[in-house]
C-alpha cells in the first residue's frame, strides 16, 4: 500500500526529513539509519541507506530514545532521556573515519525536554527543543532568541515562522492554535505555517489561510475554503520551501 | 496514519527505603494528578504500603556566578499514605496479592481487593466515627478477578468458586451469578460466514450443495500452552455490559458477557489456544483477546454475542514466540484508539487504519506486574503508566510515564 518500505534494524522510533527531502533519517532502537533519496520526483527510485550508527552500550539503565531531526545537511540530532534529564546528542558524518559518528552530547537547557524540532531559513537550519512548560529553546549559538516564544504549557505539535521575529505555533491535544502564548483557535485539527500563511484545518470542515504579519494582528476570517472531510495536512518538507504564490503548489492530504 | 512519537518518558524508582519490598498494584490518582502504588505484602511480611507518587516533580534552578545555569532536579516526591499488616486469611494463599487498585478522587478513598478475599477501603480523610483503614467486606472463598465499572458504581468480583459476585460502591451486595457449565447453551453461534471461503459459490457439483454456514472446521477450545488460568474482567466503557473470561471445566476457555445486572448476555464461541488476556474497548465494538498458535500469536477479536469478528497477528521474533513464561496481557486507551498489546519484554501500541491493524510505537519494558500492568490514564488518551516489579533486589521496581502524541 505505500510507495516504497524498508527495513531498518530494531522497532522504528521516528523519523525526519531534511530540507530538501534528499534524506531520511530514522531513528530506531539500537541506532540510526539515514536513508538518501534521489529524485524524488521519479516515484521508481526508492531511498539507499547510505549511512549508519549503532548506540553504545552504556551504562545499566539504558536511555530511552525518543526524537530526531535534521539539523544540516549531513548532521543530525537525536533526543534521549537519560536517568534525570534530557541530553542531545549529535551525529555527524566524519569525514576522515567515512562514518556517522556521535560529535556532542549535552543535557538540554530545560530539563526535561518534550519535542525537538528545527525550522528553515535561508538555507540553514535552526534546532529547538520544548521545555515541559512550554519553553522553547534554541539549540544553536546562530539565528535568533526563542526566549519570547512561550507556550501556556508543552504543546505536541509545534512549528516557528520566521519574519521580522520568529513566531511559535502550536497546537495542543484538544485543538487549541496557539500564537506564543495567544490563543487562536479552539477548533483546530492540523496547521501547517509556510513563509507567509498560516494554514489550518478547522472540526467545522474549513481549511483556512491566515497571513502571518505579528503576534496580534493576525485576522481569521480572510481565505477560506470548505473541505469535505477535514482532517489533516501531512507537513511535506517541501511545502515549506515554497512560496505561496507558486501555483499549485499547496497540496493538501486529507486522512 | 498517524505516528506516535513519544513527548514524555518518566521513571521514578522507589526510594531506598522501599527495598526488599516489590511494587504490586498501581493506579491513576486523578483528583491530585498523581499515581497511587501498593508495596507489598510479601511471603515474608504481610504489611502494605499505600503511596502517592507526584511524577510531575518541579526542577529547581540555581545560577551560578559565571551566569551559567546548573539546574538540579527534586526526584518526584512520594508520600506514604498509610501502611498496615494484612494477613492471608486464605490458608491455601503463600502470599495475598493485590488484586486491584482503585482511587475515588471525589470521596478520596482507595479501595483494593486482595486475592485472599478482603476487600479494603482507605480513607485519607474519614470522617467522625469512620475508621482510616476498614476492611468492607470479605468473600470467604477467595477471589481470582476484580474490576470496578467505568462509572465506580459497581465492583464485579470473579470467586475460587465461580461465582461472579457484583457490589455496589457502599459494598452492600446487589447480585451474584453462578457461572456453570450450562452457561455454554446460551449462545448458539450461527455465523453467516460473511467473507469466508467456504460461502463463495465455486460452481455446481457436490461441493456446492454444501451448506455454507457451516465451516469446514470447528474449533474445539483447545488451551493455550501459555495460559496462566487466571480469570479476567473487563467492563465496556458504558458500563452496561461485562467481559468475564475463565477456564471452564479444565478444559476450556470462555468468555462470558453478563449485563450490569448480571443477567447472563452471551458466551463466546469456542477457540482453540484462546489465553486470559482481555480487553473491551471503550467504544463498545470489541472485545480483544489473544489466540495462540504454534508459529504465531494473534490478537482476536469477539462481538458482545460472542462471535469472532476478526484478528490480526502480532509481530514477534522467534525468541519472543518460545518465551515459555509470556503471558501477554491487552489494554485499549481511554479514547479506544490504540490497543497496549504487553510482552514479557516490551509494550507494543496498535492502531486501526481503515481495518488494519499498525503496529505504532514499541517500548521496552520488563518485569511488568501481572496484574494491570499497564495502567492508561483516563482522560489523556495517550498517557499511559507502566508497573514493574523485578526481582527485588537487582532490578528494583520502578514506573514509567509515557505520553505519545
Amino acid at each position: 500500500m505505500a510507495l516504497h518500505e524498508f527495513e531498518v534494524q530494531s522497532h522504528a522510533i521516528d523519523v525526519a526529513f531534511n530540507a530538501d527531502t534528499s534524506l531520511i533519517a530514522v531513528l530506531h532502537s539500537r541506532g540510526i539509519a539515514i536513508f538518501e533519496w534521489k529524485d524524488v520526483t521519479v516515484p521508481s527510485t526508492s531511498p539507499k541507506l547510505t549511512g549508519r550508527v549503532t548506540f553504545r552500550k552504556g551504562e545499566d539503565q539504558q536511555p530511552v530514545y525518543q526524537q530526531i531531526c535534521f539539523v544540516g545537511t549531513n548532521e543530525v540530532l537525536v533526543m534521549k532521556r537519560s536517568e534525570d534529564c534530557s541530553v542531545v546528542e549529535r551525529y555527524g558524518f566524519d569525514d576522515d573515519t567515512g562514518r556517522m559518528e556521535l560529535t556532542s552530547s549535552e543535557p538540554t537547557s530545560t530539563p526535561i525536554a518534550c519535542t525537538l524540532s528545527s525550522y528553515f531559513q535561508d538555507g540553514a537550519v535552526y534546532p529547538y527543543v520544548q521545555g515541559k512548560a512550554g519553553d522553547l529553546h534554541s539549540l544553536t549559538s546562530t539565528g535568533q532568541s526563542l526566549s519570547h516564544c512561550k507556550f501556556p504549557s508543552s504543546l505536541p505539535w509545534v512549528d516557528i515562522w520566521n519574519g521580522d521575529g520568529p513566531i511559535a505555533f502550536g497546537m495542543s491535544g484538544n485543538g487549541h492554535l496557539y500564537a506564543n502564548s495567544r490563543l487562536l483557535v479552539k477548533n483546530c485539527t492540523s496547521f501547517l505555517v509556510t513563509p507567509a500563511h498560516l494554514i489550518l484545518t478547522t472540526t467545522a470542515h474549513l481549511l483556512k489561510f491566515v497571513h502571518i504579519t505579528n503576534v496580534n494582528g493576525m485576522n481569521f476570517s480572510s481565505y477560506f475554503y470548505n473541505i469535505a472531510n477535514s482532517n489533516q495536512i501531512w507537513k511535506s518538507p517541501l511545502m515549506t520551501q515554497r512560496k505561496m504564490s507558486d501555483a499549485g503548489a499547496l497540496s493538501v492530504v486529507l486522512g | 496514519m498517524r505516528n506516535l512519537r513519544n513527548t514524555r518518558y518518566d521513571r521514578w524508582k522507589p526510594p531506598a527505603r522501599f527495598e526488599g519490598r516489590p511494587l504490586t498494584a498501581a493506579t491513576w490518582d486523578l483528583a491530585n494528578d498523581s499515581i497511587l502504588c501498593t508495596f507489598g505484602p510479601t511471603e515474608n511480611d504481610a504489611l502494605i504500603e499505600l503511596v502517592r507518587v507526584n511524577v510531575d516533580a518541579n526542577p529547581q534552578y540555581v545560577v551560578l556566578k559565571s551566569g551559567f545555569t546548573f539546574f538540579s532536579q527534586v526526584p518526584s516526591e512520594h508520600t506514604i499514605i498509610t501502611s498496615w499488616d494484612a494477613p492471608c486469611p486464605s490458608p491455601d494463599l503463600a502470599c495475598d496479592e493485590v488484586l486491584s487498585l482503585h482511587y475515588f478522587g471525589d470521596s478520596l478513598t482507595a479501595c483494593l481487593v486482595l486475592a485472599g478475599g478482603d476487600i479494603v477501603v482507605v480513607r485519607e480523610e474519614p470522617l467522625a466515627g469512620e475508621d482510616r483503614i476498614e476492611i468492607v467486606g470479605s468473600v470467604d472463598a477467595g477471589i481470582t478477578a476484580a474490576r470496578w465499572s467505568p462509572d465506580e458504581e459497581l465492583l464485579a468480583i470473579t470467586t475460587k468458586v465461580d461465582t461472579v459476585v457484583f457490589m455496589s460502591r457502599s459494598f452492600e451486595g446487589v447480585t451474584d451469578v453462578t457461572m456453570t457449565s450450562e452457561d455454554l447453551k446460551a449462545s448458539n453461534h450461527v455465523s453467516v460466514g460473511w467473507g469466508k471461503k467456504e460461502t463463495q459459490f465455486h460452481g455446481r457439483g457436490a461441493k456446492a450443495l454444501r451448506d455454507p454456514t457451516m465451516p469446514e472446521k470447528i474449533d474445539q477450545g483447545v488451551l493455550s500452552p501459555n495460559d496462566d488460568s487466571r480469570a479476567s474482567i473487563s467492563w465496556r466503557g458504558d458500563g452496561a455490559y461485562l467481559a468475564v473470561s475463565t477456564i471452564e471445566g479444565e478444559a476450556r476457555r470462555i468468555i462470558r458477557v453478563y449485563s450490569r445486572e448480571g443477567v447472563l448476555d452471551s458466551v463466546s464461541e469456542p477457540v482453540d489456544g484462546l489465553e486470559g488476556a482481555l480487553s473491551w474497548r471503550p467504544a463498545g465494538n470489541l472485545i480483544a483477546g489473544i489466540q495462540r498458535f504454534d508459529d504465531r500469536v494473534d490478537v482476536v477479536f469477539f462481538e458482545r454475542n460472542g462471535l469472532r469478528h476478526g484478528q490480526f497477528s502480532l509481530r514477534l521474533t522467534p525468541e519472543q514466540l518460545q518465551l515459555p513464561d509470556q503471558h501477554i496481557r491487552l489494554q485499549w486507551n481511554s479514547d479506544s484508539t490504540v490497543l497496549a498489546v504487553i510482552l514479557a519484554d516490551c509494550t507494543q501500541l496498535w492502531t486501526m487504519g481503515n481495518y488494519h491493524w499498525y503496529l505504532k510505537h514499541e517500548v521496552a519494558t520488563r518485569d511488568l506486574l501481572s496484574i494491570s500492568p499497564v495502567v492508561w490514564h483516563p482522560e489523556k488518551s495517550i498517557r499511559f503508566m507502566a508497573a514493574a516489579s523485578g526481582e527485588y533486589l537487582s532490578i528494583p521496581p520502578h514506573h514509567m510515564l509515557i505520553e505519545c502524541r
